[in-house]
């Protein structure tokens, strides 16, 4: 006996749409409105938008010019300086945190305890405002103002990052790695031919986070490598957000660009990056 | 074995000659330590040492600039939390912060998430689009969301005009001290909820089916599953991130700096702004890092609440 359902059952799923539906569009209309004003003459950039109209969710005056006048200023070294940035900290941070990881996953050694507390631990109670001005003093010291080392090895430890390569390496099988061992492999050689070829999830999710982190920082960057040569995206378009008689089109345009890079990357491994956020600290 | 026959070796030198001594050594000791050691050189360099400068600078009168430090006790955290009004305004500001973000994201994020997990069309697709503000920078965020807020030509704006009202909607919700720490907390939320409400779909989606199955066959509705399976289900999660947010709440600055820097007149400061302006604008770098230094103590609490309640047998 199939009874037909009643009206009522249909509230709640109603509901639901409803109130994801306004949810979506409190998301999507700011980022619509800003990508349509980047592809707009700046002098147009605010018509529709006030009184407000639908034209202003949409280019329809559609133009590049922001975008190229944005590159014939420059703007292009500041993606190339992010992206080599961002990636150098993967390569770099991703070695020394997978090894970190490795090691407080798998072995056995006095002083673990006590080097994950106060390496991890420190490192989510210590907050970057307190470390920041004497690293900052510190790194002046070294004469690393303006220089790729001043902007790249602080970014490079992430105990997030830690974390989640502990948590996957210490659920990996241990008659895996016996095997391995018992027929002479190294350490080492475990790592890199065994253990890095079932980690891709792991790997994906750790070189998503801190990629993404460095991509978008920048207070740091900001305060150690203001030199025009050396600045990031984020940096110029936090410096042209004060100034007086902003070209807005050009600065939407350029936050556009910050913004679609992260957007790319995490919406295809969308289920790798909320594994491993999921995945950390939440046992 | 002939291993096991032979005296324990007692001097260094017999140590290294002793080929299991040296392999326990090279697997216990060694090996690990190896792997550990460029993070723990970064970690020197990053977070220890200047940590423990930061204390030092805290009892110093230090400005910033050249050598002339005198240690001064602890003069400058009597001053902050007994002379300075302007970090006790800020501070009360964290405060706020701390409790709209304790609440607001939390009970949007559960709100969605709740959605979500019954929706079966196009679940995905309203997970991904609500979780894109969270990977965008701050400064993406500012800016789009300064020109929204815009007393001229924002939303605020739009709807007077629409509405035939005039100033209604279209104020200054970044200038005027009684609404530019809430709208900054506003703006902040926008990219942060999307956050929350994936760990804690994740956290309602290993939850097993059969708790719900069980609930319906003892005639629970809607409220009661959530109250009674849903909710005990992701409470580690939701725990975890009280936690988290709370500590956050203490560090808060992107946004701040990057819209009002603090203003006006102080309605949006927090410590991590104050501290910022110390260090940097007004000379006073030990006074500045007293602030960093309370800061951590707060986070510090935070963290000992919680392990203390854990220990306590607390299920978190």
């Amino acid at each position: 006996m199939k009874k037909a359902k009643p009206w009522t059952a249909y509230i709640q799923p109603a509901i639901a749409y409803i109130l994801l539906i306004s949810g979506v569009i409190i998301v999507v209309v700011p980022l619509m409105w800003a990508a349509a004003a980047s592809f707009t003459p700046n002098h147009k950039v605010f018509e529709y938008a006030y009184p407000f109209s639908w034209r202003a969710l949409f280019p329809v005056d559609f133009t590049m010019e922001a975008y190229d006048n944005l590159f014939e200023r420059g703007f292009g070294r500041a993606v190339g300086n992010s992206f080599f940035l961002a990636i150098a900290t993967v390569i770099i941070g991703g070695a020394a945190n997978a090894l970190a990881g490795f090691a407080f996953g798998r072995f056995e050694f006095r002083g673990k305890q006590f080097l994950f507390l106060s390496v991890i631990m420190l490192t989510f109670m210590v907050p970057v405002d307190l470390t920041a001005i004497p690293r900052y003093i510190l790194v002046n010291s070294f004469g690393w103002i303006n220089t790729w080392q001043g902007l790249l090895v602080p970014g490079l430890a992430n105990s997030l990052v830690i974390f989640l390569f502990r948590q996957f390496f210490a659920e990996i099988p241990q008659e895996l790695i016996d095997a391995a061992r018992v027929d002479g492999a190294s350490w080492l050689r475990v790592l890199f031919s065994i253990i890095l070829p079932i980690s891709k999830p792991v790997l994906v999710a750790a070189g998503l986070l801190m990629f993404i982190s460095q991509w978008n920082s920048f207070f740091w960057p900001l305060l150690i490598a203001p030199r025009q040569e050396m600045r990031v995206v984020q940096v110029e378009i936090s410096l042209a957000i004060g100034q007086y008689g902003t070209v807005w089109n050009e600065l939407l345009a350029g936050s556009m660009i910050a913004a679609i890079v992260p957007i790319l990357l995490v919406m295809p491994f969308q289920r790798y990056y909320v594994q491993a956020i999921t995945g950390t600290g939440l046992e | 074995m002939a291993v096991l026959t032979q005296q324990k070796p007692t001097t260094v030198f017999e140590k290294l000659n002793d080929e299991t001594w040296r392999r326990k050594f090279l697997r216990n000791v060694l090996i690990p330590w190896l792997f550990i050691a460029p993070l723990l050189i970064l970690h020197i360099y990053v977070v220890t040492v200047p940590a423990v400068q930061g204390i030092y600078m805290s009892m110093t009168d230090w400005k910033g600039v050249g050598q002339n430090a005198n240690f001064i006790g602890l003069e400058n955290y009597r001053e902050l939390f007994f002379e300075d009004e302007t970090f006790g305004k800020a501070f009360g500001n964290n405060m706020i912060w701390m409790i709209f973000f304790l609440t607001v994201p939390f009970v949007l994020a559960l709100f969605a998430a709740t959605m979500l997990s019954q929706i079966k069309r196009g679940g995905m697709l309203y997970r991904s689009i609500l979780f894109i503000p969270y990977v965008l920078a701050s400064v993406v965020t500012i800016t789009i969301w300064k020109n929204l807020l815009n007393p001229q030509r924002g939303i605020g704006a739009a709807l007077d005009n629409m509405l035939g009202l005039e100033n209604t909607f279209g104020i200054a919700y970044l200038g005027r001290p009684e609404s530019a720490l809430m709208s900054i907390a506003f703006i902040d939320n926008w990219h942060f909820w999307g956050f929350l409400m994936i760990l804690f779909l994740a956290a309602m989606q290993a939850i097993p089916p059969v708790l719900y199955d069980a609930a319906k066959i003892d005639g629970a509705n809607r409220w009661d599953e959530f109250r009674h399976v849903t909710l005990p289900g992701i409470r580690p999660v939701v725990l975890f991130m009280f936690m988290m947010v709370a500590i956050w709440s203490f560090l808060a600055f992107d946004y701040i700096f990057l819209s009002t820097q603090g203003g006006p007149g102080g309605a949006s400061e927090v410590i991590a702004t104050l501290l910022y302006k110390n260090a940097f604008f007004r000379f006073e770098a030990g006074y500045g890092a007293a602030m960093g230094v309370v800061i951590s103590i707060f986070a510090g609490f935070i963290i000992m609440i919680f392990v203390t309640l854990r220990r306590r047998g607390w299920d978190i």
